[in-house]
């Protein structure tokens, strides 16, 4: 991504000493595999049932209750565990299909350059022109509020990243001597695009892809927080935080759900730098 | 040079836009013949490298004409490139790019066979075991001087004489009847220079195709060159047999290009270096008398 747009946890992980990025990238990757796993088998494993309104009201962390109760006496840790597949999951996929739109027209733009360039990239300018989190808040607000219309929002927000990048390496690609080579054998652009274009952008994309998990976590539960996503009483840690900031005495109800989406962004943000300076060692010092 | 031209150049004029616009390429003409080596040479920025993605169709010129077998040269556009045309073939300057980092040598060999193929299946015929031109990646490997196990090599373990091996066996794998070499040896090291210059004139010779091999180096170029043309400030300012232009060139910056070889008698004498500031004249000196 482009310097002047560095998240707040990448400019963190620059002041981390370099000696110690390599295992904090390990540690990183171990606890976002961790949710990744919980994304998948979370609501099978959870102690109580997360919608079920059967314990007693704010009741705070103890045996039974690991993490408390809320205030309508569903338990915060099942909800946590059942939350991970509607956070982490819709961010995933949000992720992958913010790459895979962005790398579509991207690869297009760059590679068939003139005015399907200028088309695209100005579009792009044009979305990205907007401050994400208010583009974002706006689409789901006008589509109306739902997760499915949170996902839509945050994807038509976080593509053009995407094609900016995936455009200008595309750009520097096509002038490399082995794409003429392909050309000039007879290559038909679809092939080019996907032997010779396609295999040399994946590796940086998927690395920011990576980074971008966490980004989309905090988009998406922002938007449940502000009510123009999750529902109740879907787990959505956005909005376990939203209802919990009525109860502010009652600290677990909120602490906790921030406290998984606090490790989800930086974990993947944390995630994508190693991999990055993993990659790309020159850029690791900058 | 009884036989048909493989390709025709006619006053070919490229520009490039600028205020004012600079003129890489100023109204050259030649003819390449099938079975000859061709040494283009002079100094950088003479228009050499524009000449030959010209005759690619990687570039349209300004004005002029390219023919290819007596068939006016499409440019390369967004499409891809008609199989008829997939016999010319281009062996690029930078080791470092000429292969695709991510595919396997045999793969990128085979890609060169493919192409062959697809051009004779439009001509009704099938490739062959008993073509003169292998049909198996690893044998062309062996033919460029490597081993047949390089196939599954990726191009980063391979050296920069390596890699112009493997592009010109993926090149001649395509059958072409003009191969172009844009100085495929300069990045190269003195005694792998000669070794793959001869190599490339070699072994198109002995598919019958024409190579143009376009360089700085007259050295070189005299060593697998049949005819040599002289190529200064975008014009061929001399051109004739390759003995004829070492032993009596008769223009000036020719001259100056043979003055600028260093000899290696122990002397240690640098090489006189042809003047920058002296403009040589751009008529092509007369080799007729």
């Amino acid at each position: 991504m482009a310097e002047t747009r560095r998240s707040l946890p990448s400019r963190i992980w620059r002041a981390i000493p370099p000696g110690i990025r390599a295992p904090l990238g390990v540690v990183s990757a171990v606890i976002a595999l961790v949710w990744v796993v919980l994304c998948l088998i979370g609501p099978q494993i959870t102690p109580h049932d997360p919608l079920a309104q059967n314990l007693p009201l704010y009741q705070p962390p103890g045996v039974d209750t690991l993490l408390g109760t809320d205030e309508l006496g569903r338990d915060v840790f099942s909800r946590i565990l059942a939350g991970a597949q509607v956070t982490v999951g819709l961010a995933l996929l949000l992720v992958v299909m913010s790459m895979v739109v962005g790398s579509v027209l991207g690869v297009v733009a760059g590679f068939f350059g003139r005015w399907v360039d200028e088309a695209i990239m100005r579009f792009t300018d044009l979305v990205m022109a907007f401050p994400t989190v208010i583009l974002a808040m706006v689409t789901a607000a006008a589509l109306g509020a739902s997760l499915f219309n949170a996902v839509l929002a945050a994807l038509i927000v976080s593509w053009p990243p995407y094609a900016r990048v995936v455009r200008s390496m595309v750009l520097s690609l096509r002038h490399q001597e082995y794409v003429a080579s392909g050309r000039l054998l007879g290559f038909s652009p679809l092939k080019s695009i996907g032997v010779d274009i396609l295999p040399n952008v994946a590796g940086p994309t998927l690395v920011m892809a990576s980074a971008d998990i966490g980004t989309a976590a905090l988009l998406l539960s922002g938007l449940s927080f502000l009510g123009l996503g999750a529902k109740p009483p879907s787990p959505e840690w956005g909005a376990m935080v939203s209802s919990a900031v009525r109860h502010f005495d009652k600290w677990w109800m909120g602490v906790f759900p921030g406290l998984a989406i606090l490790t989800v962004v930086i974990c993947f943000n944390f995630l994508g730098d190693a991999l990055r300076d993993y990659f790309d060692p020159k850029g690791a010092t900058r | 040079m009884s036989a048909e031209p493989v390709i025709q150049a006619r006053d070919i004029v490229v520009e490039y836009p600028g205020h004012p616009p600079l003129r890489a390429v100023d109204g050259v003409s030649f003819d390449l013949y099938p079975g000859e080596v061709v040494g283009l040479v002079g100094e950088s920025g003479c228009g050499k490298s524009t000449m030959a993605r010209v005759l690619t169709g990687l570039l349209k010129p300004t004005a002029g004409e390219v023919s290819y077998l007596g068939q006016p040269l499409r440019p390369l556009g967004i499409g891809g490139r008609a199989p008829e045309l997939t016999g010319i073939q281009m062996v690029f300057q930078d080791p470092g790019s000429s292969l695709n980092p991510r595919r396997r040598v045999g793969k990128q060999i085979q890609d060169g066979i493919d192409t062959a193929a697809k051009r004779m299946a439009c001509l009704g015929q099938r490739l062959s075991r008993d073509d003169p031109a292998p049909i198996d990646p690893a044998e062309w490997l062996v033919r460029v001087g490597m081993q047949a196990s390089d196939v599954r090599r990726f191009p980063h373990s391979l050296s920069g004489g390596q890699r112009q091996r493997v592009a010109t066996a993926r090149a001649l794998a395509a059958r072409p009847s003009v191969l172009i070499g844009d100085e495929p040896i300069s990045a190269l090291d003195a005694s792998t220079q000669a070794k793959v210059a001869h190599l490339m004139g070699k072994l198109a010779v002995s598919q019958g195709a024409c190579l143009l091999f376009i360089s700085h180096d007259l050295s070189v170029v005299r060593l697998i060159a049949d005819r040599i043309m002289v190529m200064y400030r975008g014009r061929i300012v001399e051109r004739g047999p390759t003995a004829e232009i070492w032993s009596e060139p008769r223009h000036p910056y020719t001259k100056a290009l043979l003055g600028a070889i260093p000899v290696p008698d122990g002397a240690g004498k640098l090489p006189a270096v042809a003047d920058p500031g002296v403009a040589y004249p751009l008529e092509e000196a007369d080799r007729t008398g």
